[in-house]
């Protein structure tokens, strides 16, 4: 191991975040089908509907951070699942970059759609 | 079964040849030669009627391969029917059928009490140690390969290499800087910290379970359950000091360290010693992510 040299950070912020997320994400995602699928079913589901429910601060922050974490704990699920599976070099770079960057537009773009939708901004 | 035969035929043609240009060494030889091939042969008519006589007989189901004999390259199965008795395991079985029917049959065992970790195999599908496995408690016929997830030397031996190389990259053995103060003093485990490293402390280096583990499979540098397992029996040890600990964490919490482990539980499911592996890995991961979380 001496002679090991990464740029792994060996500090397990990554995979603490994971767990944190998880645990949070269980619990949103309870919340989400609770108050979307069961109390107001998906056919009854409107745009008026989803702009009053967005235009509570409350919700509509909760919305903005079940994005960024859901975001975070795929990404960085699928990326760990390629490690553990053999993945490495340029491969496992380019593998980073790109779902670090299909992470941020997910989020950019949920952020304008959660604008959209919102009366507070 | 049929590699031996194959090589008695070329053996008897040879020494047809050679008849002419006999010395004495050579007839000493041959001589040495026909008496083991009926050694053998004797072998084989009392496995006969053992198997007459037994009430139960067990089919084994055998893999077999060999790259540096003819008849051996393309791997395969051989079936071979051994006598049971009760308390029979599996490595006996595997020893009757190698000195009753084939002698070129090659597994690892040592102690047969699962104690030296030689004869971990891969048995109806599952990680075991072939000294500890009843044949009364599986299914038969018992079909007995290599571990999976190594490669294949001869028959049911593979190369162990890659999984000593992560044993020894764990440092496994006991090293301290904080010696007890007295000339003579002994350095003392508490009861406690005894009990807490007593399970990891009980592994053999068998490596059912870096067989087992999905993880090790594909990813060839993950630390695997045994190395972290022994890293985690020093790490814990308090004998060993601050400092040492400090280095200990620094060599697992590298990324193909413990975070590798996805907690399917499959390594602690096979640990013919019932180590708690995957408990371990997991208490190794919250002492890393302590070690380095600071909120200030």
């Amino acid at each position: 191991m001496a002679d090991y040299y990464s740029s792994f950070e060996p500090k397990g912020t990554r995979w603490l975040l994971q767990r944190l997320t998880a645990a949070f994400l269980v619990v949103v995602l309870a919340f989400h089908f609770m108050l979307l699928h069961f109390v107001n079913h998906a056919a009854e589901i409107t745009f008026q509907g989803t702009a009053i429910r967005m235009s509570q601060l409350g919700y509509f922050l909760t919305m903005v951070l079940f994005l960024v974490t859901a975001t975070f704990h795929g990404v960085n699920g699928v990326y760990n699942a390629l490690v553990n599976q053999g993945l490495s070099g340029t491969g496992k770079t380019a593998v980073k970059y790109g779902l670090a960057l299909a992470g941020l537009l997910l989020i950019v773009q949920g952020v304008r759609v959660a604008l959209a939708m919102t009366t507070i901004i | 079964m049929s590699t031996q035969v194959t090589e008695r035929e070329e053996e008897s043609s040879t020494s047809e040849a050679e008849a002419e240009t006999e010395s004495a060494h050579q007839r000493r030889r041959l001589t040495e030669k026909a008496a083991r091939a009926a050694e053998r042969d004797a072998m084989r008519e009392r496995a006969q009627e053992e198997i007459r006589d037994a009430e139960t007989t067990v089919d084994l189901k055998v893999f077999r391969y060999d790259p540096e004999v003819e008849g051996k390259k393309e791997p395969r199965f051989d079936e071979f029917t051994v006598p049971f008795h009760k308390g029979m395991t599996v490595l006996d079985a595997l020893m009757y059928a190698r000195d009753h029917y084939d002698s070129s049959l090659t597994f690892r065992h040592s102690c047969r009490q699962a104690v030296c970790g030689s004869d971990a195999l891969f048995v109806n599908g599952r990680q075991r140690l072939g000294c500890k496995t009843q044949l009364a408690d599986l299914d038969w016929p018992v079909r007995i390969e290599p571990l999976p997830h190594a490669e294949v030397v001869k028959d049911l031996v593979v190369d162990m290499e890659h999984f000593y190389d992560q044993m020894e990259a764990v440092e496994p053995y006991f090293q301290t800087n904080e010696y007890p103060s007295g000339e003579l003093e002994e350095q003392r485990q508490t009861r406690e910290n005894r009990e807490k490293v007593k399970m990891s402390t009980r592994c053999i280096w068998c490596a059912a379970c870096m067989s087992s583990c999905n993880i090790a499979a594909g990813d060839n540098q993950y630390l695997g359950p045994a190395a972290i397992n022994k890293a985690y029996r020093f790490a814990m040890d308090e004998r060993e000091g601050e400092e040492m600990k400090q280095h200990r964490l620094n060599i697992i919490e590298q990324e193909h360290g413990v975070w590798r482990c996805q907690t399917q539980f499959s390594c602690t499911e096979v640990c013919p010693k019932d180590i708690p592996l995957t408990e371990h890995i997991q208490e190794l991961k919250r002492e890393a992510v302590k070690n380095n979380l600071k909120f200030w």
